[in-house]
């Protein structure tokens, strides 16, 4: 599956991408809005999380309004059929959960993390 | 916009919370950071105060482009009044505990009283808790972080806190946050540990929207790409600062034996290309494109042993100046600092004199618990151990250089200014860095400028006294402006060297920000800092060096032959008070303190001249 790639070896943990991830989607800033996160583990390690858009797409399983669906080799996500019930971001920790909004954040594999990585240690993969 | 002007202020007494509105007046005069925490605390400390009473504050205040994209915008302030110095202290950490702080929505956090029980002040966006601290009571600094994070169920919280060291009271006890990254000089954790404050975790979910996105965005990217064009990058990215150790060493200022010499024999055993065989990780703090951050391992240490670092000053005052060649050892001693919560350039200096007076014959073995057949690795880390414990002699250690140096009978060995133990660089070989030290609003510093590699390129004569008070005045004033921003020197260089900085800040507010604007901002801001200090005898008499860096020239190295008479002094701080608008003691007039708006900020200078 088409899907964004983040390689835990060459990640700083700068958290860029959470930043440009947000600006994208909202013009605004602020990490909690991004669709991908970059977790410290410790102190020399981290751990990322973004969709990988999964044939098993256990999310679009577990919503109930068919706000999430199947489109070709990705996961998209449709907000006016959300009812905020939040399953979905129990069901999976690839997606996060938009506390302003009720609603899930999922990658749409806009590129704008791949662009501004300065390690260039993110890519999209098939 | 880029600030919220909201201020949260924190009773830790009655463990209240309250929000207050930050005129637009005030950020327009001080910005943010260092600015903002130095205002308020003018404003509410008065200067006789404990540092380590209730009536002592703290003042965290994350940067004016800190929640942005701006490169680099990871740094936040803390300001209060130092117990190591008795006077104005200013601190600033890296990592990612700075951005979150800015996006709970506020711009300044204040702490004030003292909490009766060990206390975890837990900021969640606008929601404040008080959570008991009694277990995390003893915890190192990196259990601590990561207890918390695991008990509040959310791995995006981001932590400050005390170690061991803090909750002793040890004066140059740090702030360490995101594990490895401290508000490390004056005692800052010394701080919180009287106010019981074992931790801060923040968690902010605000958003932050810039008044000119487009502007702003396309800031950002010019500013990427002249940081990728600076040609001194690529080896911080590459090595970290340690990558500059063996060129500090030739250069002959990397300090040896206690500040007596420069020339370190086993200098190949602990140089760049050792501790880059060590690297295991390279670390960034948010937004930075540069991750000059290098992890290392202690290797006897198991597998929870990591540091960032170690850096040129811990590598500098725990190795040559302690007489330490072995790189084990040096990461050793900056991971006990680590996890104990200690400042490594104090704690490094403090350890390099004890040893260079037993070295010396004014203090003996038997007295520092130490034999002599030990490695001087297993010294540094003996008494490392006591210091954080407060045992037998480490208690003495524990008050700083300054007092134990006074306490044991060898005042005239203490390598420091206004308390504040130097850094690893020996100021004989820089007129520049002497006159850094010496006019540093915090003591002795290497921060607030740095002149030593314009002496070393040859933009400015090294070993003369010209310019050097010209340039340590601007680059002050520049830098200060910086730290209100809450961006690192390193990718942009110090100070305002290109417009990005001012073009982001402009984009960001919609403001009409300048380099002569913000400029003018520091300056303000040096002013401030002084006028406090004046007010707990601070004076011309408290900016010169210690008298053996005036009197005892350097034996050997590229500096050889070279100390900085008092004379010498006396016409570096002349100029420089002219310069500052300051009287022949030091003390800003009052046409000055008129001139910066200072008289309609905050009223009376407190001390006529």
């Amino acid at each position: 599956m088409t899907h964004i790639e983040i390689d835990t070896d060459r990640c700083t943990g700068c958290r860029s991408c959470e930043q440009v991830c947000a600006f994208a989607h909202e013009n605004m800033f602020g990490p909690a809005r991004a669709r991908l996160r970059v977790y410290r583990r410790d102190v020399l390690t981290f751990e990322a999380k973004v969709c990988t858009h999964c044939i098993q797409a256990y999310c679009v399983a577990a919503c109930p309004s068919g706000a999430l669906v199947r489109q070709e080799d990705r996961t998209v996500f449709d907000a006016e059929l959300c009812t905020g019930c939040g399953t979905c971001v129990e069901e999976c920790d690839r997606l996060f959960w938009d506390a302003e909004r009720l609603q899930p954040l999922i990658c749409d594999l806009c590129m704008s993390c791949v662009n501004q990585c300065p390690e260039q240690a993110i890519k999209i993969v098939q | 916009m880029t600030w919220f002007h909201r201020l949260l202020r924190i009773d830790l007494t009655r463990q209240t919370a309250e929000v207050e509105d930050i005129p637009a007046e005030v950020t327009a005069a001080f910005v943010g950071g260092k600015g903002l925490g130095s205002y308020y605390l003018y404003r509410e400390i008065a200067p006789q105060v404990d540092p380590l009473g209730p009536q002592n504050k703290v003042f965290l205040a994350p940067g004016a482009l800190s929640g942005t994209l701006t490169p680099a915008s990871s740094r936040y302030e803390a300001v209060t009044k130092s117990p190591l110095t008795g006077i104005y202290l200013d601190s600033n950490s890296g990592g990612h505990f700075g951005q979150e702080l800015k996006l709970t929505g506020h711009d300044l956090v204040v702490l004030e009283g003292q909490s009766s029980r060990p206390v975890t002040v837990v900021i969640r966006d606008k929601d404040v808790q008080f959570h008991d601290a009694s277990q995390l009571w003893g915890c190192s600094v990196y259990d601590t972080e990561s207890t918390l994070r695991q008990a509040l169920g959310d791995r995006c919280f981001r932590v400050a806190s005390i170690g061991p060291a803090g909750e002793r009271l040890v004066k140059f006890a740090c702030v360490s946050n995101d594990y490895s990254r401290q508000l490390g000089r004056g005692g800052l954790g010394a701080v919180l540990g009287s106010k019981r404050v074992k931790a801060i975790a923040v968690r902010g979910t605000r958003a932050l929207a810039v008044a000119d996105p487009d502007a702003f965005m396309a800031a950002v990217s010019r500013a990427l790409a002249r940081i990728f064009e600076n040609e001194w990058v690529p080896h911080k990215r590459e090595h970290g600062t340690i990558g500059s150790l063996d060129s500090m060493h030739t250069l002959g200022i990397t300090p040896v034996a206690n500040f007596t010499q420069s020339v370190f024999k086993s200098i190949e055993r602990i140089d760049a290309t050792v501790f880059g065989s060590l690297v295991e990780a390279r670390l960034a703090c948010s937004n930075c494109p540069m991750a000059c951050s290098k992890g290392t391992r202690w290797r006897s240490g198991g597998a929870g042993d990591g540091i960032e670092g170690p850096e040129y000053e811990t590598a500098a005052l725990f190795g040559p100046n302690c007489l330490v060649d072995d790189p084990q050892a040096i990461i050793q001693a900056n991971l006990i600092c680590n996890t104990a919560g200690m400042d490594t350039i104090s704690a490094g200096t403090l350890v390099g004199m004890v040893l260079g007076a037993a070295d010396e014959g004014l203090i003996s073995w038997a007295e520092l618990e130490l034999s002599p057949s030990m490695s001087r690795g297993d010294m540094v880390v003996s008494l490392l151990h006591r210091i954080v414990h407060r045992e037998g002699i480490g208690d003495i250690l524990a008050e700083g250089a300054r007092i134990a140096g006074e306490t044991l009978g060898f005042p005239e060995l203490v390598p420091q200014v206004k308390g504040l133990e130097f850094p690893a660089y020996d100021p004989r070989v820089s007129p520049g860095m002497a006159l850094a030290y010496m006019t540093s609003d915090r003591g002795a510093c290497h921060l607030r400028t740095y002149p030593f590699g314009r002496e070393t390129s040859g933009v400015l004569p090294w070993f003369s006294l010209d310019q050097k008070a010209e340039f340590v005045k601007r680059q002050q004033d520049e830098k200060a402006a910086q730290e209100c921003l809450g961006v690192c020197q390193f990718p942009y260089g110090i100070g305002l060297l290109t417009n990005d900085l001012p073009t982001l800040l402009s984009a960001a507010s919609g403001q009409d920000w300048t380099r002569e604007r913000l400029c003018a901002v520091g300056e303000r801001i040096w002013n401030l800092s002084r006028a406090f200090n004046t007010q707990v005898g601070i004076d011309r008499q408290a900016d010169y060096l210690p008298q053996r860096f005036s009197e005892i020239p350097m034996p050997d190295g590229m500096g050889a032959g070279h100390a900085l008479s008092r004379a010498e002094q006396d016409r570096l701080l002349d100029r420089y008070y002219q310069l500052r608008g300051w009287d022949q003691q030091g003390f800003p007039t009052q046409e000055t303190w008129r001139r910066l708006a200072l008289l309609a900020l905050l009223g009376q200078m407190p001390i006529s001249n």
